[in-house]
């Protein structure tokens, strides 16, 4: 075999065990009996911050009232549990498997009342949904998703990698620095619409070839002038003489 | 027959015109067939473009924007992404076009600068070239805004404040330019004539007389190439024109490809522009990111003089590129006056031979560079983890430091390779007068 060869063997055979490698060993979904309860979990990763009744505490928030919702979101994106009170609150994978999700969500709901884990149906009006995102969300996390720093210290995240569950409960939460929606901004039409075009921005809004990273200008910039440009260079110096 | 046998006269004199063979005298020809590119697709765009800004409901073939309220403008570019075939190849290649057709003026710009190609008798064409560029970048900033999308319309509006901020005039200026007080529907209708028409009519003509001077004048050529009196190369006929056809259709293929196969500018996405939305990250096409990057870092200053109001974006937006172009043009005859040089000269010198003038010319391209990357610095933050405020102070820092520095560092640079390999000996090179 040629050296460029094996050496482009190689670099896929490491890149395929790495992915194997990576892949998440998930906790078993759906087998109640073989996870620790709610409450144990609770009492395990949380209660040293939020209190074991969730009144919170000097380190954490207190979580009588914000609901299923909240826990879901918090969870599901990873954003919980933390180490350190002042870690970085933002998108991860998360901790948990499904089923323990569920018994730790379904425990901090009945700490006391709020909203529960909404759920959407997948029917929403993606063109009213258009307008709606545009009009409430882009100034954060733009018309593509990709989402950009904010203010100090606030970074508004991409949006692509939401589930339709939890971008309406990021609506009904408004976690760190993003508003909440009441009801009387986006009702449940408008919300379903919402959710249904964020689904529709992650699978298939695109045309016209590579979106790239989805930065705009950014993008756009870095491909006119490391394609365009450099090919043109290229050409040229290939068409005459070089020295 | 006589017509004809005085033409083909003519053709076999052009033929026998000299032009070098070095490749980066073919940078100047990147943009000329970038122009030429950008002339045949924009004419087949503005067959389907509706240069109104009336309102309308969208009823087209993407779906995601039925039943939405728009501007004939936009829904016309929505058709012609969606319903008109090859209509999206068409724009992203007269996009793409457009920021290589600029790049390329940049770097043929580069190229004349740093080799000292615009001293006597080349002036005044530099001057014309200078101003080609500053009206092309003017050109691509109406053209983007034409599709009145979210995103440009955010552009438009800034452009708008840049243009009231000027003082005295602005309020004049800005409504003769954007059709009335921002958002006005008479807009695009401008935006568009001035566009299609009256610019392109510019570039022709300065264009032709760029030309025109160059065949006059004869082309530069490097000291290597032969002594200043004689012109060395190849006839234009045939082996330079089959090299500019070559030019052509190799660039045509990138570009079509480029166009093909990455999107650019997705106005489906960003939707129509709305007075009440705002999309990030928001900023223009490259060629103007130094004027969005100084509004984003540079220390917004409102001055109050007796009764003149000078409001912010007048300093970033008209003070820095009025500098950056001013000291272009005036940089031959500041040169001249330092080095009490008034020769003229055919001959290109190597960066390394002038080291003032490289230091001087990589200062101001750097000092570019960071203005450039500050108007992502929302963007970048994100990217980085860094809050905007701090990438804010950074880039201010940045700004200060990296075009002193590097312009120290190319000085040197330069010096030492001349030290190391001297200018080519020049004597009995011919009379630099003679051409
Ligand atoms: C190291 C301390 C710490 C630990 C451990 C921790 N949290 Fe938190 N939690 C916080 C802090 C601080 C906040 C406030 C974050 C913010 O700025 O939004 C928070 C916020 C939350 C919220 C959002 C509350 C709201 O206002 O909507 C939920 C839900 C939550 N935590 C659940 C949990 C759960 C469930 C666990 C255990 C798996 C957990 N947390 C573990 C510190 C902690
Ligand atoms: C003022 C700016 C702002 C607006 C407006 C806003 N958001 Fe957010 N959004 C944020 C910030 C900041 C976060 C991250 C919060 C955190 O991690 O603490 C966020 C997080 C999210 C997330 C979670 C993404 C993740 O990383 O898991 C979703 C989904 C989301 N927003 C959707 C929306 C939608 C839909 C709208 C419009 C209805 C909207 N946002 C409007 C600032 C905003």
């Amino acid at each position: 075999m040629p050296r460029g060869l094996r050496l482009a063997f190689c670099v896929v055979v490491a890149a395929g065990l790495a992915w194997f490698h990576e892949r998440p060993v998930s906790a078993q979904p759906g087998d109640p009996g073989r996870h620790p309860a709610g409450e144990h979990l609770y009492r395990r990763d949380c209660a040293s911050c939020h209190g074991p009744a969730g009144e919170g505490t000097y380190r954490g928030v207190p979580l009588t009232d914000v609901g299923e919702a909240s826990a879901h979101f918090y969870l599901s994106t990873g954003r919980m549990p933390i180490d350190d009170p002042y870690d970085e609150i933002r998108r991860r994978d998360p901790a948990y498997g499904e089923a323990e999700i569920g018994a730790l969500v379904e425990f901090v709901g009945s700490l006391g009342s709020g909203p529960p884990v909404p759920d959407v149906a997948d029917d929403g009006d993606v063109a009213a949904g258009g307008s709606l995102y545009r009009l409430h969300c882009a100034q954060c996390h733009g018309s593509t998703g990709v989402g950009v720093a904010l203010a100090a210290g606030v970074t508004a995240p991409s949006v692509l990698h939401s589930t339709p569950t939890q971008v309406a409960e990021a609506l009904i939460v408004g976690p760190g620095a993003m508003p909440v929606f009441t009801p009387a901004v986006l009702g449940d039409d408008e919300t379903r619409a919402v959710v249904a075009y964020v689904d529709a921005l992650q699978s298939g809004l695109d045309r016209g070839g590579h979106a790239m990273a989805r930065s705009g200008r950014m993008d756009e910039t870095l491909a006119a002038w490391g394609v365009g440009v450099l090919v043109m260079l290229v050409l040229a110096r290939t068409i005459a003489r070089r020295r | 027959m006589k017509l004809v046998a005085r033409t083909r006269r003519a053709v076999d004199k052009a033929g026998k015109k000299i032009f070098p063979d070095h490749w980066s005298f073919l940078l100047g020809e990147i943009a000329m067939v970038s122009l030429f590119i950008l002339f045949a697709t924009g004419i087949v765009l503005a067959f389907f473009y509706d240069a109104s800004g009336e309102r309308t409901t969208y009823h087209g073939a993407y779906e995601p924007m039925h039943g939405v309220d728009m501007s004939r403008a936009y829904q016309s570019v929505l058709r012609l992404s969606f319903d008109v075939p090859a209509g999206l190849l068409l724009r992203q290649v007269h996009h793409w076009t457009a920021l290589v057709f600029v790049g390329a003026i940049v770097v043929h710009a580069v190229r004349i600068f740093f080799t000292g190609a615009y001293r006597r008798p080349r002036r005044l064409n530099y001057l014309i070239g200078l101003t080609l560029l500053v009206v092309s970048i003017s050109n691509g900033f109406l053209g983007v805004a034409l599709p009145d999308d979210l995103l440009s319309g955010t552009g438009a509006q800034i452009g708008y404040a840049i243009a009231l901020s000027v003082p005295v005039l602005g309020a004049g200026i800005a409504g003769v330019l954007f059709g009335g007080e921002f958002p006005s529907e008479e807009m695009v209708h401008r935006f568009w004539l001035i566009h299609v028409f009256a610019i392109p009519m510019l570039i022709v003509a300065l264009f032709s007389l760029h030309m025109l001077l160059v065949w006059r004048q004869t082309h530069t050529q490097y000291p290597t190439d032969g002594p200043a009196d004689e012109v060395v190369g190849s006839r234009l006929l045939p082996h330079h024109a089959i090299k500019t056809a070559a030019l052509l259709l190799s660039m045509a293929a990138v570009l079509v490809g480029m166009g093909a196969l990455l999107q650019i500018n997705p106005v489906w996405e960003h939707g129509p522009f709305e007075a009440a939305a705002a999309t990030v990250p928001a900023g223009p096409d490259w060629y103007l990111m130094f004027v969005e990057g100084g509004l984003r870092i540079l220390p917004a200053l409102h001055l109050e003089l007796g009764p003149v109001e000078v409001p912010s974006p007048f300093v970033a937006g008209i003070v820095v590129p009025a500098l950056v172009f001013g000291t272009l043009a005036a940089w031959p005859f500041v040169e001249e006056r330092l080095t009490g040089d008034r020769g003229v000269h055919h001959l290109l010198e190597r960066p390394r031979d002038r080291p003032g003038r490289t230091a001087f010319g990589v200062a101001g391209l750097s000092f570019l560079a960071v203005l450039t990357l500050a108007a992502n610095h929302d963007y970048l933050g994100g990217v980085l983890g860094v809050d905007v405020m701090t990438m804010t102070v950074a880039f201010r820092i940045v700004l200060l430091v990296a075009p002193a520095l590097l312009g120290v560092v190319a000085w040197r640079v330069a010096r030492d390779l001349a030290e190391a390999d001297p200018a080519p000996d020049r004597q009995g090179v011919g009379h630099e007068e003679a051409r």
